[in-house]
């Protein structure tokens, strides 16, 4: 199965150079788990005479039908990195509006496992997509924000300070 | 005693260290502006630089400019979340500083009728706070505190 990279993937340089590396990389343990658990589910029982067809349950299915149905349960082709609980608040937030509570929790989510992936240093002012792409790094609140001034994204962006629960306030 | 430049004092406000301050907005782009005069209260216990109440949001997105979406740490220990960019600090009390001012990050939450000067600022200047007489000083300096 191709992977494909959405629109918005390719929209600047960087996320374009970052978008290559990415399908460029060998495949993960997840991507494998996943090959292997869809091959042992659609490989034919040898002992019995299918006709070419596959079963599924009690009724017979086309092997393009069963491929419709396939959800991998842990991976996920667009997000394959990011937390369940994210990747469900985000497919809620795409549904309709999320609550406050719920929006800081998919920004934790996306800026915690992000912070880890892309190792950023503690203190670090981040501003990144919510699918957990990085746009730009400081080291400082102003630093960032000039750097976002006046750009243009295809995606929409948060401002997080790594380490920390928000990006400034009560100290 | 001390020779550093004055920028302002003044006497506390409603028993709270308070200035007047204008910001202003800037579209890179289009180069249009929207200026906020705001009573802002210096902050000491606010590590960000200018909040103002999320009504101004409006002036701002209306000279297209884009706001990023972020949080705020508020009293209590909650977090908000909240809306900023960059903005600049031209005027303080009566002092008007060189062009284009001090950039700094400007968020808009709440509804205050004062802002908050925050730590993110304050760090430009020498800020004296004399408690007893309610009555706070800023000044400008070019050398190193001693410490």
């Amino acid at each position: 199965m191709a992977l494909s990279a959405p629109q918005t993937e390719v929209a600047t340089f960087e996320e374009r150079e970052f978008t290559t590396e990415r399908f460029s990389l060998p495949t993960t343990i997840a991507q494998e788990n996943y090959e292997f658990a869809r091959s042992q589910r659609l490989k034919p029982d040898p002992s019995v005479d299918t006709a070419g067809r596959y079963f599924l349950g009690n009724g017979p299915l086309r092997s393009k039908e069963i491929l419709e149905k396939i959800e991998p349960e842990e991976f996920h082709f667009n997000l394959p990195w990011l937390p369940p609980n994210a990747i469900k608040l985000l497919n809620k937030s795409k549904k309709g509006p999320i609550t406050e509570k719920e929006m800081i929790t998919l920004m934790e989510l996306i800026a915690e496992r992000a912070s880890e992936h892309f190792q950023l240093d503690v203190g670090k002012f981040v501003a990144m997509t919510f699918h957990g792409r990085v746009v730009e790094v400081s080291d400082t609140r102003v630093g960032l924000l000039k750097k976002l001034q006046g750009r243009k994204h295809t995606e929409q962006i948060f401002v997080w300070r790594i380490g920390s629960n928000a990006f400034s306030g009560r100290l | 005693m001390s020779s550093d430049p004055d920028i302002c004092e003044d006497y506390y406000t409603r028993g709270r260290p308070i200035v007047k301050a204008k910001i202003v907005v800037v579209n890179p782009e289009t180069l249009r502006q929207t200026t906020i005069q705001k009573d802002l209260w210096i902050d000491t216990g606010f590590d960000g630089g200018i909040h103002v109440a999320q009504s101004h949001e409006a002036d701002i997105t209306m000279i297209g400019v884009d706001l990023v979406s972020g949080t705020l740490g508020v009293a209590g220990g909650r977090t908000e979340p909240t809306h900023r960019c960059l903005a600049y600090l031209q005027q303080i009390g009566d002092y008007e500083l060189p062009m284009p001012g001090i950039e700094a990050e400007l968020i808009l939450h709440g509804s205050a009728p004062h802002g908050l000067l925050g730590l993110d600022i304050l760090k430009h200047w020498i800020v004296r706070f004399d408690g007893p007489n309610e009555f706070f000083k800023i000044t400008s300096s070019s050398s190193q505190p001693q410490r």
